[in-house]
């Protein structure tokens, strides 16, 4: 009996360390929860890397004196991560078509990113050199035709040059096509012109046409190298993983489960038949349960540290998200400002240039005055004075005297144009404007649509509706800002419709304690996407030189300090309707 | 005189460098510790053009391995062309021709770039096509019209040689492969920087290392906008740009090949048509001619073109010699090219 026994024994030993050498060869997670791990990772180190580059390049873009080192620096990093992604498990191993087609996508996306940074570099670095020079050659070549007293070619130069600008400033198919139509017009008559006349002119010519021409590839390659979606493509990615990792591993809880559940029959079978060993067998079980808890403990752990990891991403996403605000306040503020710092730069070396032939005239004058004390005869004098004059009349047109006015007049609209992208930062950012006070909100109202009158299209009506609501304690010139940006919101909203019987109505009311002020409009509306964005600072939808992006997110601040709430409904194409409600305080008892 | 491991390993040493697998190479010992910047005034620290550092970290039994196999005619298929046929170090790094000539007198179809300072560059070749030095050998080796060799021959024959065994053993695991081949002669590339040019040594503080002229050079350089392009450490080599930016080059020259399609060959995409990358001109005064097709003989012939149809304008001749002066001043040091 005893030698049976063990002879049950050692047979169900054989078996359960069979049983339990295949159970554990069948759930070896380890692998593949680093894999998991690891691919989240570089697929975060990725998006990350994405949004440095986007800043890298808009601080080149908006930047003198810039070189591409910075944004080059950037290519072997993410080709690195790009390799070693798509060559990841994720890419090439046992997951669903569906997933790797999202990384694919998100990899292409990359790659076209890359492609987008090149036609950025190569665009900006050729419209930079052409904006300096085109307002130099406009120049040269109007003091030369008007010195030829060719009025006419002058200012047909002028014209082609003041609509090069505007359509810079904004740009749109249409003047593009009139714009380069004309200009090759004026190519064609080249031959025309005298060569002094013909040189620049073509030379101006060709610059100004390869800065309408590039332009639009400009805009176009910044908008998708800031706006590129890698950012949501990524996030989608790691959710889609992470959804798929959790069924793979609920499958593979559930094959673990039949491979126990086997084992145990097999164990028990066994048992019942070396009845012997069965107790043993029995305890041999238990501690085989044991270690399927552990390492279902373990996996749980794994899997709990990558969802960690995940939810970290959250954290790089707000960052993400906040690099891409400043990456647009850079483009913005950049953009603003570098326009009129180029013609400043520009006039002021034709400044330079002037002075230099004026200084040499007062030189040439004072050798004059020197040696006409030492003539005596009237010819030699004569002569020497005439010399003189010519070359006042020759300093005269080339040191562009009759320009200098117009210059300085570009210079100081320049000045100001920057002074007022530094007045709306500062009204962003100022914490104390004005001192508080009770006020009524319905002669702010009527105050601010005096001061926004000249944004309101002839056509466009305002009706008002104010009713008596209790003063307000707050800000007056705060609050009166905080109206006019609506209003201007809501005629600039109606002017781009075009349509002629715009309808601008303002209410006041009190409701539930609260003073209701609402602004509503019949313009173009607001799609869901731009509602997202429309009250972070720097986000605008309007032409370059039209708005700074700060004007709702002023409003925002101005009205949270207030204690206030507001509110947007809005039906694109058919009108938007901002709310701000303010809180009724207790007037103290004077 | 070579520059051997064991001298620049000495060198590493006199100054107590970190001394570890990958020892960082002081190309220019003495330099280094003399060098004018530490005497002289403030560093001009915002200007687009930056000086090339003075060390690079590469692992010096690689380098020594690459240095054989840049000038191993075993790479190609009759064993009669290296890497060094056409980029000479001792001549900047090129062979001065308008094109190459490969294995059996073959003529190649685009002028030949330095080796120096390709480290630098964002990607290689004049379309960009390899994004590292290590891609980039595999074209050279296999073309017919260059080395015309196939990877498996190469690397028997170097399976054959008495050395190559033993010293790619001693660096990796698996010995003599394909990748290997390409990492080390790669890691000797990058080790080919030219730093401390007498423009670098300006940049670095010390006012009177270029003369007057070059100054003036220098000022018409970024006044003309050449500076738009040829920026950065490499003064260029980081950036693409078509060839005819404000005028058709092509149109002129006529007679267009495939080679001058530039990065259209690579992207398919029609508006990288006739773009090539920006090529560094930190070597520039030693390495005529010029262009991609090497049609400019001289600096000043590169120049009339620039001017014609990159910059769409004009410049008097005194300017553009200040400019060919400031250019020579870009040329740096390395051994190789004083051996």
């Amino acid at each position: 009996m005893k030698k049976i026994s063990s002879i049950f024994l050692l047979v169900g030993a054989i078996a359960f360390s069979g049983a339990l050498g295949f159970y554990l060869v069948k759930t070896m997670p380890v692998q593949q929860d680093i894999a998991f791990a690891d691919n989240i990772e570089n697929i975060q180190k990725l998006q990350t890397l994405d949004a440095a580059w986007s800043l890298a390049a808009l601080y080149t873009y908006s930047t003198p004196n810039s070189d591409f080192d910075e944004v080059a620096a950037y290519l072997p990093r993410v080709r690195e991560l790009r390799e070693t992604l798509s060559i990841s498990d994720l890419a090439t191993g046992d997951v669903p078509d569906t997933l790797k087609n999202k990384l694919m996508r998100f990899l292409l996306m990359i790659e076209s990113k890359e492609e987008s940074i090149e036609h950025f570099k190569s665009n900006f670095a050729v419209m930079r050199n052409s904006l300096k020079f085109l307002p130099l050659a406009s120049r040269a070549l109007n003091v030369k035709l008007r010195k030829m007293d060719d009025e006419k070619h002058a200012a047909s130069i002028n014209d082609l040059y003041e609509r090069t600008n505007a359509f810079l400033q904004r740009p749109d198919e249409g003047t593009r096509e009139s714009l380069l139509m004309d200009l090759n017009k004026k190519d064609e008559v080249l031959m025309e012109f005298p060569e002094s006349i013909a040189n620049p002119l073509g030379n101006f010519i060709s610059h100004a046409r390869v800065l309408v021409e590039r332009k639009i590839q400009l805009d176009s390659s910044i908008e998708r190298v800031v706006n590129l979606k890698t950012n949501k493509i990524g996030d989608e990615l790691i959710t889609q993983y992470k959804a798929y990792y959790t069924d793979a591993l609920a499958t593979q809880y559930d094959e673990q489960f039949i491979h126990f559940i086997f084992s145990l029959i097999a164990a028990l079978l066994l048992a019942i038949a070396a009845i012997t060993g069965a107790v043993m067998l029995f305890r041999q079980s238990q501690e085989f349960t044991e270690k399927l808890e552990q390492g279902i403990a373990e996996k749980t752990e794994a899997y709990e540290h990558a969802s960690a990891e995940a939810s970290g991403s959250m954290v790089d996403k707000n960052l993400d998200q906040s690099m891409e605000g400043m990456g647009r306040m850079v483009a913005t503020v950049a953009h603003e400002i570098n326009t009129p710092l180029g013609y400043l730069g520009s006039n002021l070396q034709v400044l330079h240039n002037g002075m230099e032939k004026m200084q040499a005239l007062m030189n040439e004058f004072f050798t004059l005055k020197n040696d006409l004390g030492r003539m005596d005869n009237s010819d030699q004098i004569s002569a020497r004075i005439d010399n003189f004059s010519i070359l006042v009349q020759n300093t005269q047109d080339e040191a562009m005297l009759d320009e200098l006015p117009e210059i300085v007049d570009d210079m100081e609209g320049g000045i100001e144009q920057i002074q007022h992208v530094i007045k709306d930062l500062g009204d962003f950012s100022r914490k104390d404007r004005s001192d508080e006070d009770w006020f009524d909100i319905k002669q702010c109202v009527e105050s601010a649509l005096k001061m926004a009158k000249k944004e309101i299209t002839s056509g466009t009506k305002v009706q008002l509706d104010l009713k008596d609501v209790p003063e307000i304690f707050g800000s007056p010139a705060e609050m009166n800002q905080v109206l006019i940006n609506l209003i201007n919101n809501a005629a600039h909203a109606i002017e781009s419709t075009g349509r002629t019987d715009g309808l601008i109505k303002i209410r006041t009311s009190l409701e539930k304690e609260q003073v209701m002020i609402s602004i509503m409009d019949n313009g173009e509306g607001i799609d869901d996407e731009t509602r997202r964005k429309i009250f972070e600072p720097f986000f605008t939808t309007k032409d370059v030189g039209k708005g700074t992006g700060l004007g709702l997110a002023i409003v925002r601040r101005i009205v949270t300090k207030h204690g206030g709430k507001v509110l947007l409904k809005s039906i694109p194409g058919k009108g938007t309707n901002f709310v701000f409600v303010l809180p009724v305080k207790k007037k103290p008892q004077e | 005189m070579m520059l051997t491991t064991k001298q620049i390993m000495k060198n590493s040493e006199h100054f107590s460098w970190q001394f570890t697998r990958n020892v960082k190479l002081c190309l220019l010992g003495v330099a280094v510790i003399c060098s004018p910047q530490i005497l002289a005034g403030e560093p001009l620290l915002d200007e687009p053009i930056k000086p090339i550092p003075l060390t690079v970290d590469v692992d010096l039994k690689k380098v020594a391995l690459g240095r054989l196999l840049f000038h191993e005619p075993r790479l190609s298929g009759d064993n009669t062309v290296s890497c060094a046929t056409c980029h000479d170090l001792k001549t900047g790094g090129v062979d001065r021709t308008k094109v190459s000539i490969g294995i059996k007198g073959r003529k190649g179809i685009i002028n030949s770039p330095t080796v120096y300072n390709s480290g630098l560059l964002f990607r290689q070749f004049w379309d960009g096509r390899a994004e590292t030095l290590e891609d980039q050998i595999d074209w050279p080796v296999q073309n017919p019209i260059e080395m015309g060799s196939q990877w498996p021959d190469v690397l028997a024959k170097l399976y054959d040689d008495d050395k190559y065994p033993g010293m790619f053993k001693a660096i990796y695991d698996d010995g003599i492969t394909r990748e290997n081949v390409k990492n080390a002669i790669a890691e000797f590339e990058r080790s080919l920087i030219t730093p401390n040019s007498r423009f670098d040594q300006y940049l670095r503080g010390d006012e009177n290392a270029i003369t007057a002229k070059e100054k003036r050079g220098y000022m018409l350089f970024k006044r003309y906008g050449c500076i738009s392009c040829h920026q950065g450490v490499a003064v260029g080599g980081n950036m693409f740009q078509v060839f005819g930016a404000i005028n058709s080059y092509f149109k002129v020259r006529g007679n267009i090949t495939e080679a001058d399609m530039g990065r259209f060959n690579v992207t398919g995409n029609p508006e990288d048509k006739h773009v090539f990358k920006v090529p560094s001109l930190r070597m520039v005064a030693l390495t005529p001619p010029y262009l991609h097709d090497g049609t400019a003989k001289t600096m000043l012939d590169a120049e009339d073109v620039m001017f014609k149809f990159q910059l769409g304008r004009k410049a008097p001749k005194k300017d553009k010699e200040a400019m060919v002066a400031f250019l020579k001043t870009l040329v740096g040091e390395h051994p190789e090219m004083k051996k």
